[in-house]
C-alpha cells in the first residue's frame, strides 16, 4: 500500500490552535486525538471520509488503512469520551466502520453518524459509560453491547447504550436535538474569518 | 386468418405473457385483438433514472479525486473546499460535499450560505431532521438576507412534502409510433407503464400505420408506519391515424398494503404486497373488456447487487362483443399468472434483468384457452455525457424476449384440425436521454417475429417510437 506510515499534519486555522485539522494519509495506527484541553478537530482521511471531534473529546484511531487502487481499507477507532461526527467515505461504502466506546461497539455502513460517549471517569459519579449514537444517513448503523445488537436504517434515529446493559431500540430524534449536537461541532461564534 | 396475440404482463415488477387462442368463430376481421392492461413495470421504471448522479470512473470522478488530493495538502483552503463540494455533488457524492462544507464551519460558524447548502444536501440524502437543524441555524443567524429566507422557506416546503405520509408520483409518456404491421399494442409489452404498467396487445393488421399515444401512471403511497398503502392508476390512450377501429383506451387501478417480514432494512426477509385490481378497456370507442382480480407480490434483496421478486395474480376477464370482434365473449376467462425476476447490477452503471412468467388462461371456450411462457432478458446501461452537452444521462436498454404459447384446442372456425402453437422472438432497444430532472426524450425500436403452426398466424412487425417522458 502506498504511503505507509503515520502521517499527521496539523493544520492550524489562523490563530486559533483549537481549530485543528488532521490529515490522515493512507495509513494511521494508534493515534490519539485529545480535545479535552482544546477546541474542535477534524480528521480528513484519504478515503474522503472525515471525523469531527467536539471539544472535550478523546479518540484513538486504532487503525486506518486505505488502498486507493481498490478503494478498500479499514477504519477502527475508540471513543473514550466526547462527541464526534463521522462522515463516511470509500471504505464505509464497502464495509462497516467500527467505533468502540466505553459501553458499546458502533458499526456503520456508508453515511453519517454522531456519537456521544461518556467516559469511564464518570462512572464513579453515576451515569458514566453511556453512549448515544445518532444515525443521520447511510445504509445502516448497528450498536452492540452486552452481547446484543440493535440496528437502524431510519435516518434521525438514535440508539443508546448504558454500560452493562443491552442497547435500546432505535428512537426518533428531533431537529432540535441534532442542532445542539451540530453546534458543538462548529466553531464558537466570532470565528476567525 | 387471424393473428390473435394476447400478451400478459402480470402485476408488480414481473413480466408475463400469454399468447392466445385461435380466432373465435365469427371474428370478422383479420386482426383479432385483445387489449391487455396488466401490471409489470418495465420501460418507465427501468429507465426512470433521469438526473442520476455521475457514475464512477468518469472524467468528473477523476476531477473530484484530483481536488481531494489538493485538499489533503491544503485542507483549510476555502475556495478549494467549495470546488471539491461542487464537484462531489455532481458526482452524487453528497457525503463528500457535506464533509467539505462542515469543515468550513469548523472555522467559521457564521456562514448561513454554507448551512443552507448543507440543509439542501441533507435533504437530498433524505435526512430531513438534519436538514431542519441546519435551517434552524440559518434562520437564527443575524442579518439573514430576504433571498436566503426565501430559500429556507422553499426548502422547508420541500421537506414537508417529502415527509408527508401521503405522496404522489406521476409518470407520463407521450409520443408517436410507426409500425410496419399496425396493431393496437404500443410496442411490445414494455412500452408504457410507470410503476404499474400496461400492455396492450395485439392486433395485427398486416398494414403499416402511425398512431399517437399517451400513457401514464399516477402512483400514491400512504405511510402508516410499518405498512405502506400503495395504489396506482394507469391510463393509456392510442389514436390511430389510419385504422380508427383499433383506437384504444384503458385504465387500471390497483391498491394494496406493502409490509416487510422480518423487520426493516438489512434484517428484512421479504417485502410483501397483496393487492386488488380492476381494469376497463375500450376498443374502437366501444367498451371491450373489464377485469377484476387480486395478486400477491414479494421482493427482497439477495446481495447488495442482486434482488429478486415474484408474484402470483388472478384475473377474471369479461369481454364485450364489438364490431371488430363480434364473438369476443368466447374469451371470457379466469387467468392465473405466476412469475419471478432477478435484477443484477453487474457494473457500476449497468443493470441486468431476467424475468420469467407463466400464465394459464382458462377461457369460456376451450379453443380460446391457452398457456404461455415468457422469458425476458434486458440490460440497461447509463452513460454520463460530457458536461458541455448539457443533457444526460443517456440510458441504453436492449431487450430480448422469447414467448411460447400453447392453445388448449383447435379453433373450429379457423383451423379445425390444428391446435395452435406459437413462438415469438421479440428484440429491440430503448434509448432515453435526460433533458432535465423531470423530462427525458425517448426512442424505442423493437422487432417481433412470430412463428406458428398455423401459417396465417405468422407475422413480423417493426415498431419505432419517439416520445417524451415526464416524471414528477
Amino acid at each position: 500500500m502506498a504511503g505507509m506510515g503515520v502521517a499527521n499534519v496539523a493544520a492550524t486555522a489562523a490563530d486559533r490552535s483549537s481549530r485543528e485539522l488532521l490529515v490522515a494519509h493512507d495509513s494511521m495506527r494508534d493515534e490519539r486525538i485529545d480535545t479535552r484541553d482544546r477546541g474542535q478537530v477534524q480528521l480528513l482521511f484519504a478515503d474522503q471520509s472525515s471525523l469531527s471531534l467536539a471539544p472535550g473529546s478523546d479518540v484513538v484511531i486504532n487503525e486506518f488503512l486505505y488502498d486507493p487502487q481498490t478503494q478498500t481499507g479499514n477504519l477502527i477507532a475508540t471513543v473514550t469520551t466526547g462527541l464526534l461526527r463521522y462522515v463516511g467515505g470509500e471504505i464505509s461504502k464497502k464495509k462497516d466502520v467500527a467505533f468502540y466506546t466505553p459501553s458499546a461497539v458502533v458499526s456503520v455502513r456508508g453515511g453519517i453518524i454522531l456519537i456521544k460517549a461518556e467516559g469511564d471517569a464518570r462512572l464513579g459519579q453515576g451515569g458514566g459509560g453511556k453512549t448515544e449514537v445518532l444515525f443521520l444517513s447511510g445504509d445502516r448503523m448497528c450498536v452492540t453491547a452486552n452481547g446484543q445488537s440493535q440496528c437502524t436504517t431510519k435516518f434521525a434515529t438514535a440508539i443508546t447504550s448504558e454500560r452493562g446493559e443491552s442497547p435500546s431500540a432505535p428512537v426518533p430524534v428531533t431537529a432540535e436535538t441534532i442542532q445542539v449536537l451540530l453546534s458543538n461541532l462548529q466553531a464558537d461564534d466570532g470565528g476567525t474569518d | 386468418m387471424t393473428q390473435n396475440g394476447r400478451y400478459r404482463n402480470a402485476s408488480d415488477r414481473c413480466a408475463g405473457a400469454r399468447l392466445p387462442a385461435g380466432r373465435p368463430p365469427g371474428a370478422s376481421r383479420r386482426g383479432l385483438f385483445l387489449i391487455r392492461l396488466a401490471a409489470a413495470m418495465l420501460w418507465l421504471s427501468s429507465s426512470a433514472a433521469v438526473g442520476q448522479p455521475t457514475p464512477a470512473g468518469t472524467e468528473l470522478d477523476q476531477q473530484v479525486i484530483a481536488l481531494f488530493q489538493q485538499l489533503l495538502k491544503d485542507p483549510t483552503n476555502v475556495d478549494l473546499n467549495f470546488r471539491y463540494a461542487e464537484a462531489a455533488v455532481k458526482l452524487g457524492n453528497f457525503e463528500g460535499a457535506i464533509s467539505a462544507l462542515e469543515r468550513l464551519l469548523l472555522y467559521n460558524p457564521n456562514f448561513p450560505g454554507v448551512k443552507l447548502q448543507l440543509a439542501e444536501l441533507y435533504t437530498r440524502l433524505a435526512s430531513y431532521n438534519t436538514a431542519r437543524a441546519y435551517l434552524d441555524q440559518v434562520e437564527s443567524a443575524p442579518d439573514v438576507t430576504p433571498q436566503t429566507r426565501a430559500r429556507v422557506r422553499a426548502l422547508r416546503d420541500q421537506i414537508e412534502r417529502a415527509t408527508s405520509p401521503s405522496k404522489f408520483a406521476v409518470n407520463l409518456v407521450a409520443g408517436l409510433r410507426r409500425q410496419s404491421d399496425d396493431s393496437a399494442e404500443p410496442a411490445g409489452s414494455d412500452i408504457v407503464a410507470g410503476g404499474i404498467p400496461l400492455t396492450l396487445s395485439s392486433v395485427i393488421l398486416h398494414k403499416p400505420g402511425w398512431d399517437a399515444f399517451l400513457g401514464g401512471n399516477l402512483a400514491h403511497t400512504y405511510n402508516l408506519g410499518d405498512v405502506t398503502i400503495e395504489s396506482n392508476a394507469l391510463v393509456y390512450y392510442s389514436k390511430q391515424f389510419q385504422f380508427s377501429s383499433i383506437d384504444s383506451a384503458a385504465i387500471e387501478v390497483n391498491s394494496g398494503p406493502r409490509f416487510d417480514i422480518g423487520g426493516s432494512g438489512a434484517s428484512k426477509i421479504v417485502s410483501l404486497r397483496p393487492y386488488a385490481l380492476a381494469s376497463e378497456v375500450a376498443l374502437g370507442n366501444s367498451q371491450f373488456l373489464w377485469s377484476a382480480g387480486a395478486g400477491l407480490s414479494a421482493d427482497r434483496p439477495i446481495t447488495e447487487r442482486i434482488s429478486a421478486a415474484g408474484f402470483y395474480e388472478f384475473r377474471s376477464e369479461r369481454f364485450a362483443n364489438v364490431a371488430a370482434v363480434p364473438t369476443a365473449t368466447d374469451m371470457n376467462a379466469g387467468v392465473h399468472s405466476i412469475g419471478g425476476n432477478l435484477s443484477y447490477q453487474i457494473l457500476e452503471n449497468g443493470n441486468l434483468g431476467l424475468q420469467v412468467s407463466y400464465a394459464i388462461d382458462q377461457a369460456r371456450r376451450s379453443f380460446a384457452s391457452n398457456d404461455a411462457l415468457v422469458v425476458r432478458a434486458n440490460y440497461a446501461h447509463s452513460f454520463q455525457l460530457p458536461a458541455e452537452f448539457g443533457a444526460g444521462p443517456l440510458i441504453i436498454s436492449p431487450v430480448l424476449y422469447r414467448i411460447y404459447s400453447w392453445n388448449a384446442a383447435a379453433n373450429p372456425a379457423a383451423a379445425p384440425t390444428v391446435i395452435p402453437v406459437t413462438q415469438e422472438w421479440r428484440f429491440g432497444v430503448t434509448g432515453e436521454l435526460g433533458l432535465t430532472d423531470n423530462l427525458a426524450a425517448t426512442a424505442h425500436v423493437i422487432r417481433e417475429v412470430i412463428g406458428s403452426n398455423i401459417p396465417a398466424d405468422r407475422s413480423n412487425d417493426t415498431q419505432v417510437i419517439i416520445g417524451l417522458r415526464l416524471s414528477y
